[in-house]
């Protein structure tokens, strides 16, 4: 990979609780353990499938993502600073649908390494603690912008309803 | 983590598409409040 790749989410989720989870404290890369499944192929010892990486280099990569989680202070300067990945204004979004009740949030110009795909899935599934009934949400990280094909690096879904 | 990849593609085509003077930004963050 050498051109970033696009990192949006949606959150179905009601106004009030997207407000207070945009004002909680970030959660930490660390709390999971399941990284490896975002599958895919990433600059380690050389290009290496996620899968074969040791032990020992999966841990340096999400104590890597959390040392940049601990920039933010909260959800919202995390999604801000996703947002400021973009190369050009109009290629970051974030908006509210009160009628669906959907926040769509991202970048079409996010990152191209390991580390930083790690820390916006982190941000993203956070989100999961506050969900309630049929809440959900979906992250993908996707190539939209480079070369002639669109592939969807990774993604991941949340919900329906509480943790 | 599976699925769910190719729920942006009418969003990303509509940002891709924003190349009027001035492009539309939307950015409704600080305003959920």
């Amino acid at each position: 990979m050498s051109e970033p790749l696009s990192a949006f989410f949606k959150l179905r989720i009601d106004r009030p609780k997207l407000v207070r989870w945009l004002d909680s404290p970030v959660r930490r890369a660390s709390q999971w353990t399941d990284w490896r499944d975002i599958g895919g192929q990433y600059h380690n010892v050389g290009v290496q499938e996620l899968r074969d990486f040791s032990d020992a280099d999966m841990a340096r990569t999400v104590a890597e993502s959390d040392a940049l989680l601990l920039r933010y202070k909260d959800n919202r300067a995390a999604v801000r600073e996703i947002m400021n990945s973009a190369e050009e204004p109009y290629l970051k979004h974030a908006s509210y649908r009160t009628d669906t009740q959907d926040f769509v949030a991202g970048s079409l110009t996010y990152a191209e390494n390991l580390v930083d795909y790690i820390a916006f899935y982190t941000v993203v599934r956070g989100a999961a603690a506050s969900f309630a009934g049929d809440d959900y949400g979906i992250a993908v990280i996707h190539n939209y912008q480079w070369g002639s094909t669109r592939d969807t690096s990774s993604a991941m879904r949340l919900g329906p309803g509480p943790l | 983590m599976s699925g769910a990849g190719g729920a942006f593609l009418g969003l990303a085509d509509e940002m891709m598409a924003q190349n009027p003077n001035p492009p539309a930004v939307i950015d409704e963050l600080d305003s959920l409040r």
